[in-house]
């Protein structure tokens, strides 16, 4: 009897959880029209695209509105999306989302630098503000992972990453410029080893006139 | 093939079609057919080899010399495997140690540490504001007999009152890209790329006709196999110019909504400046043609 309640229990808490459903989804793939935008472009892992599946980095299940902005680096392919969730299940400390894109083979070309995510919470299924947590994403959810890749586009001459703030830091690094290709949509990478990562950070920028520090609001579980 | 090395060619047909005629005249044993076919066959074989040898190198080709001039209002540069940046004497510089907006007047020797990147841009004033920027500090300044080491965040102006020239050594890239801040002009204004290679003989470089850069455009040479030699000019007229010369395989022009040229010498381009060698390829023909003669008449 208590063995059934208690099976009972596990299969009723999935049937809770339902298929991540998207609000939201548009992309564009143009050599003819390059894209490019605001300072903070995007957190991820390094890893190639092999599949239509994102994954975010989270040891709790997600509930609520996200949002995601994939850009590739030399501004040819944009995409949004926005997913609703209600209990999306974490494994293996990821939540897997379908990324239903029709350019799969085009974006299998990119290297795993080329190519920057920005996910974050929301309130509503309005995205245009950038505030809320951000999320960590992969294109796999396999944990061998040594940094986490934050990817700018900056006018300032230089951008130093501090954890968790630059009043207090335990750690600290400065993102480094892109070389060698056409950047567009963001051309600095930051790279933070994950012993050091934390749920905030700060990047102070430098430039010969005043310019805030950028805050930063991971969502870091351990 | 220049119009000399043409008329020699063509000189040199004539007198082998002289000689074809006379071998149809002139009857000889089948054993001095034989003798004159087996000496044929050893000079095309021997000619054959040796153009192939020289030809070769022409194959992989990594080492054409870009020679590139362009007005720029900005530049990178960093260090080519480790070499020293020259080191520079300013007078009456304004220095930001720290990147911000602290400054002072700084007249001393700039020494760059070779592990620092360097950034030229030509700013809105049109003042030359250089960017060191490095994980450590940039370098040292060095005064009186005295070393003073800078931040890990440097930037200096130049004011548009003088004319300055700063030497450059390391990899570089002229030109950025086109983005949407509208207050930030920071591009490549025009320029030229020409392209040489060394004749194989004699060792000569010829040069190709120039390559033009575009307005906006970004360029930069692949996987260089020697340092960017050459200078920064900065004007009065808050003009940025800049010449240098490298040796790689192949340039690329970046462009804003386009796809990137390369630029580089193909194999053809290569074979067909370098006289002698498209001479001695031609050569095979006619030497085939009365070796042929030559067996046909031992028949």
């Amino acid at each position: 009897m208590r063995l059934s309640i208690l099976v009972l229990g596990i299969f009723a808490s999935n049937a809770f959880a339902t298929v991540p459903k998207i609000e939201f989804f548009t992309e564009s793939m143009a050599q003819k029209v390059k894209v490019s935008g605001s300072y903070f472009k995007g957190i991820s892992y390094r890893n190639v695209i092999n599949r239509r599946e994102l994954y975010l980095r989270s040891n709790q299940d997600l509930s609520g509105y996200y949002c995601v902005t994939v850009n590739s680096i030399d501004g040819v392919y944009n995409g949004e999306l926005v997913y609703r969730l209600e209990n999306a299940p974490t494994e293996n400390g990821f939540v897997s989302l379908p990324y239903p894109t029709s350019h799969i083979e085009s974006l299998k070309k990119f290297k795993p630098e080329q190519v920057a995510v920005f996910a974050r919470s929301s309130q509503t299924k309005e995205c245009h503000n950038d505030v809320g947590e951000v999320l960590v994403a992969s294109w796999s959810n396999q944990p061998v992972h040594e940094s986490a890749f934050i990817y700018l586009r900056s006018n300032a001459r230089s951008d130093v990453i501090y954890v968790p703030s630059v009043e207090s830091y335990t750690y600290k690094t400065k993102c480094k410029k892109m070389k060698g290709v056409y950047s567009v949509s963001y051309d600095r990478v930051c790279e933070v080893p994950l012993e050091h990562m934390g749920p905030t950070m700060e990047i102070k920028r430098k430039k010969l006139s005043k310019i805030p520090t950028y805050k930063l609001d991971v969502i870091w579980n351990e | 093939m220049s119009k000399k090395n043409l008329a020699k060619f063509y000189l040199f047909s004539v007198l082998l079609k002289s000689v074809f005629s006379l071998f149809s005249e002139v009857q000889l044993s089948n054993r001095m057919y034989g003798i004159i076919s087996s000496v044929l066959m050893l000079v095309i074989t021997i000619l054959l080899s040796v153009v192939t040898w020289f030809t070769l190198p022409y194959l992989s080709g990594k080492d054409s010399l870009f020679d590139i001039e362009v007005e720029t209002d900005y530049l990178e540069l960093s260090s080519f495997e480790g070499v020293s940046y020259p080191r520079w004497e300013v007078s009456n510089a304004i220095i930001h140690d720290g990147c911000e907006e602290d400054n002072r007047n700084l007249t001393a020797t700039i020494q760059i540490l070779n592990s620092s990147e360097i950034e030229f841009k030509v700013n809105s004033k049109r003042h030359l504001e250089i960017t060191l920027v490095n994980d450590d500090e940039v370098g040292n300044l060095l005064s009186n007999g005295k070393s003073t080491p800078m931040s890990d965040c440097v930037v200096l102006v130049f004011e548009n009152t003088g004319l300055f020239v700063f030497p450059i050594d390391g990899v570089v890239s002229v030109g950025h890209e086109i983005v949407s801040r509208t207050h930030e002009a920071t591009i490549l204004k025009s320029g030229t790329v020409t392209v040489a290679d060394k004749r194989i003989f004699s060792g000569e470089y010829y040069q190709n006709d120039p390559v033009t850069l575009s307005l906006g455009d970004k360029f930069l040479i692949k996987d260089p196999v020697s340092q960017s030699s050459g200078f920064v000019y900065f004007n009065k007229d808050g003009s940025m110019y800049v010449s240098y010369r490298v040796k790689g395989e192949s340039g690329f022009i970046q462009r804003y909504k386009s796809e990137t040229i390369v630029v580089r010498n193909s194999v053809w381009d290569k074979i067909l400046k370098d006289d002698l060698l498209t001479f001695m390829w031609l050569l095979i023909l006619p030497l085939i043609g009365l070796l042929r003669t030559v067996v046909l008449l031992r028949r």
